[in-house]
């Protein structure tokens, strides 16, 4: 009932948030016109299972191949909430995928991993294809 | 238009090392179209990865510029909309990306004084102040990308990114339109 599944658009990534089996996944890119619509329902839905403290572990799979500013804002926004799950115990582990040669998603791995230490960082850069 | 105006239009383009252009109307569909076409055309010119990747970010940021800041064109007989144009060129070392659109002139000293600030800005002060943007908790009421599209830019450019205003005509309309330029 609390699971959300968006297929891959153009624009937006693929997303599933299945929290009976711990899993967020978003892969794909992320430049719609409208940053703030596509992820608030997002934020929204995660926002209501991380609260009732229902949840004691989520594995994150990251991979965005593309993403705009505002994306990057967007998805500061969704480790911030997962950091505070974390510090109130929910077990947290982030993979975050990118191709080696992208340097602008290895940075914004970096500023997450500092910036939500509560949160398991795996670096994981992929040789390009 | 002659055929000999679009030779000497399609002539100079050539001369200019132009390789993507596109004016118009600007909507979520038409920058996923154009992205699209841009990608293939910087695969055909051979562009390496990175670059290649720079150049669709700061163009993108460039299109989402337009459809979020772009003054609206409400000309009775005239389509309505955000309008902008957009170009990608080959540098003597990588690719220029640039774009113009009209914007309301009441907003030209705040964008000018963003701008000189990004300009003046060292490569590790941009890196800096992208982190600070991307962690400030409060929105910018008048940015809505939290003025991240800028140090984006800025973080991808070889060179501060380069930018000039021209009043429209008439000057009072309330219009000016803006020029940038990044060199990747």
């Amino acid at each position: 009932m609390d699971d959300l599944h968006l297929p891959p658009t153009s624009l937006t990534p693929e997303v599933a948030w299945i929290p009976r089996q711990g899993l967020l996944t978003m892969r794909g890119e992320s430049y719609p016109e409208n940053v703030l619509s596509f992820y608030a329902p997002i934020l929204e839905r995660m926002s209501s299972v991380l609260e009732s403290g229902s949840l004691t572990m989520l594995n994150v799979e990251m991979h965005i191949t593309y993403y705009n500013s505002a994306s990057a804002k967007a998805f500061h926004r969704i480790f911030h909430m997962l950091n505070q799950a974390a510090e109130k115990g929910c077990a947290i582990k982030l993979h975050w995928n990118y191709d080696e040669e992208d340097d602008m998603a290895r940075d914004l791995g970096k500023d997450i991993h500092e910036d939500f230490p509560a949160i398991h960082f795996v670096d994981c850069p992929l040789a390009a294809a | 238009m002659q055929l000999e105006r679009f030779n000497q239009f399609f002539s100079n383009a050539s001369a200019q090392g132009v390789v993507f252009y596109h004016s118009g109307r600007m909507d979520e569909e038409t920058v996923a179209a154009i992205g699209a076409l841009l990608r293939l055309r910087l695969r055909e010119e051979g562009a390496n990865g990175v670059e290649s990747r720079k150049v669709f970010s700061t163009f993108m940021e460039m299109a989402q510029n337009i459809l979020h800041y772009a003054a609206v064109h409400e000309a009775e007989d005239g389509p309505v909309g955000r309008f902008g144009a957009l170009s990608v060129a080959r540098a003597e070392t990588g690719f220029v990306v640039m774009c113009g659109n009209y914007m309301p002139t009441d907003q030209v000293p705040r964008v000018r004084e963003r701008l000189e600030s990004v300009q003046g800005m060292a490569p590790e002060s941009v890196r800096l102040a992208y982190r600070k943007r991307l962690a400030s908790d409060e929105d910018d009421p008048d940015s809505k990308g939290a003025g991240l599209g800028l140090l984006t830019m800025a973080a991808s450019a070889k060179a501060p990114i380069e930018f000039a205003f021209e009043p429209g005509t008439p000057a009072e309309d309330g219009r000016t339109f803006l020029f940038l330029k990044a060199l990747i």
